[in-house]
């Protein structure tokens, strides 16, 4: 059990920063941009993030344990497989939350379409195929992915603001532009905790 | 529509509006996928097509299918149409093609199209979006394929897999690379507008409609008006005392009345807009609204707001 827990954390450090899907990867990138413009939401959306990365991980590793690796399929078809899971999840999703008396209900449904279907979400089964890791990895990746989202959300947000106070940027430079390099530059940070050469 | 409505929407969608330099729409194609300049053709073409089907779809769905279930669509047909390239380029003795089919399922979920269709598609006609669509995948190409040759050019040195030169950063074909650049052509966009005169997402005395920072401020208005609690009546006057001198009323003319689609679509302008304080006359019978009316336009207004956080300005 302790083995369990320790894999799950190492996959999880391992989404945050040493492989951050968003800076490292580039995955997710509008989505996040998205989410970080709006001040009251990048928890909600991290959290439903991390919840259909860890459900699409699991799911689709036990997939693989029972079908999936018995089968000479190719990579292309697999991941059709995998977004053919993803999309039944989504829409069991949305009809149970469609069903239930919430008072969110109308924000959650129209919030839900960005967190589950994003390339963060797909990505993470995906990559534990390729690596050929195991439950416990999927677990861990998945919580990371949606810590990872919600690091990257806050910094980029906070960013934002401070940015649109900075006078001295020039106005070429103002708003998308400011958005895009800022990103850029902690992206190029967090490059350096993968230890990959840049020239 | 007119000629000039049909140009300006041209000209919208693929350089005021910029779907990646305005927009901030599918930067994750172009980050992970547009590494070269082939692999950015064969991105700019599936992403373009998906666009088109799916603009298309939803302008035909309408409303008639709740968001969440168009969402679910838009997916479909991106995994339709992306894993089967995949497949092919699997097979590819092309490397860049090869490299590419990792990526290209996960460009199934860009939220390019996503976007495009719930922002516009789902407003107009099919003739209306797929000439959006077409404009916004012109834009988008333009630039995936600029970021490619830029990104090939900087990092290995080649273009279109011949060797250029010697010098060049690996650092470029990174994900931070492809910030970096966009956000270099995100400023050469503004830079090339503020020369030609021509404010970023449109004009706001054309007829196609508001500049998007101008619709927020009018729709903010219509929204707090709506929400305005009822006026307390006033004070009757004391019986003793004696009458004020009243000026002969002026005749009331009641403003025009102007169908609620037209000031939700942004062709309603600033004139028509200002005098119409109390919205009394703001339904489409001329008559004042009724609470299913105010209803509608009360959610419709919540999802353009929302539909307006899109760029980052």
């Amino acid at each position: 059990m302790k083995d369990v827990i320790m894999v799950i954390i190492t996959a999880a450090i391992y989404a945050v920063f040493l492989h951050n899907l968003v800076f490292s990867g580039g995955l997710g990138a509008s989505e996040v941009l998205r989410a970080a413009q709006r001040n009251s939401e990048p928890l909600m959306t991290s959290v439903m993030v991390s919840l259909f990365t860890t459900a699409l991980a699991v799911i689709c590793r036990l997939l693989e344990s029972a079908w999936l690796q018995n089968t000479k399929l190719a990579y292309a078809w697999r991941a059709a497989v995998y977004g053919g899971v993803l999309l039944a999840l989504y829409i069991v999703v949305c009809v149970v939350i469609a069903s239930l008396p919430l008072r969110i209900k109308r924000l959650l449904l129209k919030r839900i379409g960005m967190s589950a279907l994003n390339s963060v979400v797909m990505a993470v089964p995906l990559l534990i195929f390729r690596a050929g890791e195991n439950l416990s990895w999927a677990i861990g990746m998945g919580l990371g992915a949606g810590v990872a989202f919600f690091l990257v959300t806050l910094l980029i947000n906070s960013g934002l603001h401070i940015l649109q106070q900075n006078k001295a940027i020039p106005p070429v430079f103002s708003g998308v532009p400011a958005a895009l390099i800022y990103t850029g530059l902690l992206a190029l940070a967090f490059t350096g905790f993968t230890a990959e050469a840049l020239f | 529509m007119e000629p000039s409505t049909q140009k300006k929407r041209w000209l919208a969608g693929a350089i005021w509006e910029n779907p990646l330099l305005v927009q901030a729409l599918g930067l994750t194609a172009v980050i992970v996928g547009a590494v070269n300049l082939r692999a950015a053709l064969w991105l700019s073409l599936l992403l373009s097509v998906h666009l088109m089907i799916c603009e298309a779809l939803a302008a035909a769905a309408k409303r008639v299918v709740p968001e969440w279930l168009r969402i679910a669509l838009y997916f479909l047909v991106g995994l339709a149409l992306v894993c089967p390239a995949a497949f092919l380029f699997e097979r590819s003795p092309v490397t860049s093609e090869a490299a590419l089919r990792l990526f290209l399922p996960l460009a199934a979920l860009s939220g390019f199209a996503p976007a495009r269709c719930e922002r516009f598609a789902v407003r107009h006609s099919v003739a209306e979006a797929l000439q959006d669509a077409v404009a916004n995948a012109l834009g988008f190409s333009v630039v995936a394929v600029l970021t490619g040759a830029l990104r090939e050019l900087l990092g290995s040195g080649m273009i279109w897999g011949s060797a250029v030169t010697n010098v060049y950063t690996r650092g470029l074909l990174m994900p931070f690379g492809g910030f970096l650049i966009l956000g270099t052509l995100a400023a050469g966009l503004k830079v090339l507008l503020r020369t030609l005169g021509v404010r970023q997402g449109g004009q706001a005395e054309e007829p196609m409609g508001l500049a998007p920072e101008d619709r927020m401020e009018r729709l903010e208005k219509v929204r707090l008006l709506m929400e305005a609690p009822e006026p307390e009546p006033e004070p009757e006057p004391e019986p003793d005392a004696e009458p004020e001198f009243e000026p002969e009323p002026e005749e009331f003319v009641p403003p025009k009345p102007i169908p609620v689609e037209q000031i939700l679509s942004g062709a309603a302008g600033f004139d028509d807009l200002d005098g119409l304080d109390d919205f009394e006359s703001l339904g489409e019978t001329g008559q004042a609204l009724t609470p299913v009316e105010k209803a509608r336009l009360l959610e419709e207004l919540e999802s353009l707001l929302d539909d307006f956080a899109g760029p980052l300005e």
